[in-house]
């Protein structure tokens, strides 16, 4: 496993184990344990450093009553739920915060609602059509959340039965709010993908198709190998479902897809903002950076193109590659024009 | 009663963080490699230390330990590199005002990605500490599991980490690597 996965799943273990450690039901056995797993390396005692003052923060946060409470259709209900005796408030102080917040909450939810009504009466169709280095997040009118790629295109249409998304271009990631009775669908011209409330990416690159699960589970399907005129899902061919971690490239020439199992964290960073390069080549990270990014790095020799690279990087920072290039191996490095840079090895 | 024990023990622990606030918050702006380095001294003195004690206050010792180490280092470096040892010098840093600056800081960046995380675990996140309210209330609310809100919480944790920590791309081992 890779040094940053391994400090990812550390880091993960660590949340949990702050929160185990702060339910007032914590066991002598479970300290112990924890003592363990503290021993066990260096890098738990860094992530529980870390993530320690995480929840620290949060804690202490005196802003919570600003953060829009989740757009529900039963937002009204859990109003009506709060006003009950649930959750009375620890001081007097409090109860003056907690209706303004209530205001702010309904506020919000019409605000909501209003764009709702906006997303359904303006766009019953709305089409998002990336270039390179534009990237968007976009929240649905169901409250799913979309982060779309640079050089994609994507229409979203929903109606009372189904939330349809046509991927025609590119990768976007999904985090589908639930609801049972209406599937989200995400077709491309290979396959489509069916969620009921879940988190993964869709990505049509080099006419394949590439479905990665983060959270939750998909089913995809297949499309016919003959070219269908329209993009409507193939009648009667198996769905294959798709669970978290795993992935699933369609080939163009409609083979068989491969499942494979993979860390979509690493997989799916781009929509954090994140690049990942474990033993990518420079050609390959540099490819990466031009699509979402306007500055242009263009590499001359073939020599340092192949030349592996294993880092991560803000997707929005093409001059610390090369910064990080400039450190690693000896590189000459010029700017023909402001929007271009142009690398190659020092000695030739 | 079970909201009121859950606003008891949350007080409780409002208390036993408000503690160790200020040690974690240095450690917080430590760069990668520093927590790397501190963690490391950390782990060797774990495994000299007691078990019969650790075991009693886990956490308690861990940040002491984390503390001590910071300090112990800062007043070498002091002594050692007058000029180069700026960040010490930043976290030595205990003044009221400087310390509030600090807190607003971390608000802010908190505010900001909490605003990048996916809803449902602001949502879960915002139940927990903006209303006080338990897993299993926030399972009852959200009408799903138990199960599926600590997951949410755990994966929200492992974002933020990622969100508020350091540039992973300055990070030396990460460089090494490429080699």
């Amino acid at each position: 496993m890779d040094y940053r996965d391994r400090r990812h799943r550390a880091a993960l273990e660590a949340a949990e184990w702050v929160m185990r450690l702060h339910d007032p039901k914590v066991t002598r056995s479970e300290r112990a344990e924890f003592v363990q797993w503290l021993r066990e390396s260096p890098l738990h005692v860094a992530e529980m450093l870390r993530v320690s003052p995480i929840h620290g923060e949060l804690a202490a946060f005196p802003y919570w009553s600003e953060i829009a409470p989740l757009d529900n259709s039963s937002a009204g209900a859990s109003v009506v739920e709060l006003s009950g005796a649930r959750a009375p408030p620890i001081k007097d102080s409090r109860s003056a915060v907690s209706v303004r917040f209530w205001l702010g909450a309904l506020a919000a939810g019409i605000a909501i609602l209003g764009i709702a009504l906006a997303y359904f009466g303006d766009f019953g169709y709305r089409t998002i059509d990336n270039g390179v280095g534009q990237r968007l997040t976009v929240t649905l009118a169901d409250g799913s959340v979309v982060r779309v790629g640079p050089e994609t295109t994507l229409r979203v249409h929903f109606n009372k039965n189904e939330r349809r998304v046509m991927l025609s271009r590119g990768e976007a990631l999904f985090r589908v709010s639930k609801d049972p009775t209406k599937p989200f669908l995400v077709e491309t011209h290979r396959a489509s993908v069916r969620a009921v409330g879940t988190a993964f990416g869709v990505e049509q690159r080099h006419d394949a198709v590439i479905v990665t699960v983060e959270e939750g589970r998909v089913a995809v399907t297949q499309a016919p190998t003959e070219p269908s005129r329209s993009i409507a899902p193939a009648p009667a061919i198996a769905e294959i479902a798709l669970d978290v971690d795993q992935q699933m490239i369609v080939p163009p020439d409609g083979s068989t897809a491969q499942v494979r199992k993979v860390d979509s964290h690493r997989e799916l960073a781009w929509a954090d903002g994140h690049l990942v390069f474990d033993h990518d080549s420079v050609a390959a990270v540099v490819q990466q950076f031009n699509r979402f990014n306007r500055v242009q790095i263009k590499v001359l020799d073939p020599q340092l193109a192949a030349r592996p690279v294993s880092a991560v990087f803000s997707v929005s920072d093409p001059e610390a590659f090369v910064t990080f290039l400039d450190a690693v191996a000896n590189i000459r490095v010029t700017h023909p024009s402001q929007d271009m840079i142009v690398i190659s090895s020092a000695n030739r | 009663m079970r909201t009121r024990a859950t606003h008891e023990l949350l007080s409780d622990w409002f208390q036993s963080f408000r503690r160790w606030r200020s040690p974690l918050r240095k450690l917080w702006y430590l760069s990668e490699s520093d927590l790397d380095d501190v963690a490391q001294e950390v782990f060797l003195r774990l495994l000299r230390y007691d078990s019969v004690e650790l075991i009693e206050h886990p956490q308690a010792y861990l940040f002491r330990m984390a503390a001590n180490v910071v300090g112990e280092w800062s007043m070498r470096s002091r002594h050692r590199h007058p000029h180069d040892a700026r960040w010490l010098d930043d976290l030595e840093a205990e003044s009221d005002p400087e310390r509030e600056a600090a807190g607003e800081t971390a608000h802010r960046q908190l505010r900001q990605a909490l605003g990048e995380l996916p809803p449902r675990q602001r949502e879960v996140l915002r139940l927990h500490f903006g209303e006080g309210l338990a897993r299993a209330q926030i399972a009852e609310r959200l009408k799903t599991s138990e199960r599926s809100v600590k997951r949410d919480l755990i994966n929200a944790y492992g974002r933020l980490r990622i969100l508020l920590g350091p540039d992973l791309a300055a990070d030396p081992e990460l460089r090494d690597r490429s080699e």
